[in-house]
C-alpha cells in the first residue's frame, strides 16, 4: 500500500503561528497578575489564567488548525476523551513552567527547569494529539526527528521564557511572544515531518470520533474567544496601569 | 568601584544666564522649556511669570556649562512657542572645586527676535552661597509602596500627598516640577524629602510599567529596570561603575555636595519594590555638583 501523504494549507499554517502568538501574549498579559499577586489564590489564578491561555490557546488551539492545515486523502477523526487530555496536558504543563520561571528570583537552573517542563508540555500535547487522530492508517514516526522536535521546543521554551521573565518592556511581551509562537509551531511541524502514515485495511474507528468540521468550529471559537481575550485583557491592562496609585 | 578620572577632568565654565521669552500662552510653557534647560544640562535657578498686553512673559534664570549655551540659545529662542527671545549671560562659579575670573554679565540678545525694552535685568546677581556640609545620605527605604515605609520628611508631608499625583499624571515630564520642588525646600532638607520623592515615583513607576517578570538580581535589575526608567526621564548610561546621568536638573543649583537626591531615591524604588526582602541601597558616588562631569548611582545589596 502506498504512504499517505500531508500537503499543509499555506494560510491555515501561517494562522496556527497567529494563534500561537496571540496565545503567548494574552498568557504574558495575564502573568502579570503573578508577581503582583497580594496572596497565594491569587497568584494560582494568575498561573492558572496564564497556562490556560498559553497552553490551551497558544499551543492546543495552535496544533488542531495546524491539523486542518494537514490535508490527507483519507477520512482523519479525533478521539473526544485523548483529545480533551492533550489540552489538560498542555496547560498543566505550562501553568507549572511558569510557576516555576516565576518563583524567586530569576536564576538560569529554574529557567533551564521552567522551560524543560514546558517544552515537554509542548511535545506531550502534541503526540497526545497525534495519538487521538483516527483514520484508518498507522502512524510511525522517525525517532531521530521526533528528538529533534523536543529538543526544539525545549530550546525554543527557554528562549522565550527567559524573554518573558528576565528582560523588560516590549521586548519581553512582544519577543516572548513571537519566540513562543516559533517554539509552538516549530515543534509541531517538525514533528509532523517525523511522521508517516502507513494505510490500513480497518477504517471502523474512523465513525466513532470527533470530524473535522466540528473540530474547526472549536477551533474556530477557541481562536476567536483568544483574539477577543487579548483585546479584552489587554484594555485591562491599560486600565490597571492607570489605576495604579503613586 | 570608584574611577579618578571623572573627578580630574577639566571643569567646563559655568554660566549663569537670564531668559526672557515671551509666548501667547502660558499653559505648560514653564514645563516645556524646563525640559529643554534640563535637557542641555542646565538648572532652573529661579523664575517669574507674567501676563501683559504682549502676551505671557516668562523670565527665568538657569544655570550650567558654557559648553552647552549655544544649543541651549538655540532650541528654547526657536521653539515652537516661543515669540521673542532675550538673554543675558555672566559667569559663575562652578559647583566646585570652585573657579575665579566671574566675568562681567555680558548681554546677548538674538537679533532676530524682537528684544523688548522694559526687558530690565538685575544690576547684579545674588553672590554664590557658601557651600554647605555635604549631607550624609539618607537611611534608605525598608518599604515601598504599601510594604514600605519610605524615610518620613520633615517638609508638609500633605503638600508632598498633593505634589505626587501631579507628578504621576505629567510623568515622564516631571523634572521641571521636581526641581521648583528642590528651590521650595530648605537645602537641608534636600536630601530627605527628595529622596522620598523619587522612592514613590520609583516604586510607583516600577508597579506599572515592569511588574511583569521574575524577581530579578541586583545586577539585571539595574540593567533591565532602572536604566530603561530613568532614560523616560533624561539620558543615562551603564557601565561597570554605575549608572551615570550627565545632565541632572538637581546640579548647578548654587549648593555644594552630592544634589541628586530624587535619582537616589527613584532608584531604590524601582528596584526594591520587587526585593522588598533584601533591598538594595543606591549611592551618587560622583556628582555633578561636585564637579564631576557627570553622576555616577552605585548600587548595592
Amino acid at each position: 500500500m502506498n504512504a499517505i501523504h500531508c500537503h499543509h494549507n499555506t494560510f491555515l499554517v501561517l494562522l496556527s503561528y497567529v494563534v500561537s502568538v496571540l496565545g503567548s501574549y494574552t498568557a504574558l498579559q495575564l502573568a502579570i497578575g503573578i508577581p503582583t499577586a497580594k496572596s497565594a489564590s491569587e497568584r494560582w489564578q494568575a498561573l492558572i489564567g496564564s497556562g490556560a491561555a498559553v497552553g490551551g490557546g497558544g499551543i492546543w488551539a495552535m496544533h488542531f488548525i495546524a491539523m486542518l492545515a494537514c490535508q490527507m486523502n483519507v477520512a482523519v477523526t479525533y478521539d473526544l476523551p485523548l483529545t480533551a487530555a492533550s489540552a489538560v496536558i498542555g496547560i498543566a504543563a505550562c501553568t507549572v513552567g511558569l510557576a516555576v520561571a516565576s518563583s524567586g528570583v530569576f536564576s538560569w537552573g529554574k529557567l533551564v527547569l521552567a522551560g524543560v517542563l514546558m517544552g515537554l508540555g509542548v511535545a506531550g500535547m502534541h503526540y497526545t494529539g497525534m495519538a487521538a487522530m483516527l483514520m484508518p492508517a498507522q502512524t510511525v514516526y522517525d525517532p531521530n526527528i521526533v528528538v529533534l522536535s523536543v529538543v526544539i521546543a525545549i530550546v525554543a521554551s527557554i528562549a522565550a521564557l527567559w524573554l518573558a521573565f528576565n528582560l523588560r518592556g516590549w521586548m519581553q511581551l512582544l519577543g516572548a511572544a513571537l519566540v513562543m509562537g516559533v517554539a509552538v509551531c516549530g515543534m509541531h511541524y517538525t514533528a509532523m515531518a517525523a511522521a508517516g502514515f502507513v494505510p490500513i485495511a480497518d477504517a471502523s474507528a474512523v465513525a466513532q470520533g470527533l470530524h473535522g468540521e466540528s473540530l474547526g468550529i472549536t477551533i474556530f471559537i477557541v481562536a476567536s474567544v483568544l483574539l477577543f481575550g487579548t483585546l479584552i485583557v489587554t484594555m485591562m491592562r491599560q486600565q490597571q496601569r492607570t489605576e495604579i496609585q503613586i | 568601584m570608584l574611577k579618578g578620572d571623572i573627578l580630574n577632568e577639566p571643569y567646563s565654565r559655568y554660566v549663569e544666564v537670564q531668559i526672557r521669552v515671551v509666548a501667547d500662552q502660558k499653559e505648560s510653557l514653564l514645563f516645556e522649556l524646563g525640559q529643554i534647560v534640563m535637557a542641555c544640562g542646565f538648572s532652573l535657578v529661579r523664575q517669574r511669570m507674567a501676563e501683559g498686553n504682549e502676551g505671557v512673559s516668562l523670565n527665568f534664570a538657569v544655570r550650567g556649562p558654557e559648553a552647552n549655551m549655544l544649543e541651549l540659545e538655540d532650541r528654547v529662542a526657536t521653539h515652537r512657542r516661543v515669540r521673542s527671545y532675550e538673554s543675558m549671560m555672566h559667569e559663575v562659579a562652578a559647583p566646585a572645586p570652585p573657579r575665579a575670573s566671574a566675568s562681567t554679565p555680558t548681554p546677548r540678545v538674538a537679533q532676530h527676535y524682537t528684544p523688548t525694552p522694559s526687558y530690565a535685568p538685575p544690576a547684579a546677581y545674588p553672590a554664590p552661597q557658601a557651600p554647605p556640609q555635604e549631607m550624609p545620605l539618607n537611611g534608605r527605604a525598608a518599604e515601598f509602596g504599601n510594604r514600605i515605609a519610605a524615610p518620613r520628611p520633615s517638609y508638609d508631608r500633605s503638600r508632598l500627598e498633593t505634589l505626587l499625583p501631579k507628578l504621576a499624571a505629567d510623568y515622564p515630564l516631571i523634572l521641571p516640577r521636581l526641581v521648583l520642588l528642590e528651590q521650595e525646600i530648605p537645602p537641608e532638607e534636600h536630601d530627605s524629602v527628595l529622596r522620598y520623592v523619587g522612592t514613590r515615583v520609583g516604586a510607583w513607576v516600577y508597579k506599572r510599567d515592569f511588574a511583569l517578570g521574575a524577581r530579578l538580581g541586583l545586577h539585571d535589575a539595574v540593567r533591565h529596570i532602572a536604566l530603561p526608567a530613568v532614560r523616560q526621564l533624561l539620558p543615562a548610561d551603564l557601565d561597570d561603575e554605575g549608572l551615570h546621568i550627565k545632565a541632572s536638573p538637581f546640579c548647578g543649583n548654587g549648593q555644594h555636595g552630592r544634589s541628586c537626591h530624587f535619582f537616589s531615591g527613584f532608584f531604590e524604588g524601582l528596584i526594591n519594590t520587587s526585593r522588598a526582602d533584601k533591598p538594595a541601597h543606591v549611592e551618587e558616588s560622583h556628582c555633578r555638583n561636585s564637579g564631576a562631569s557627570y553622576c555616577v548611582f552605585v548600587f548595592s545589596d
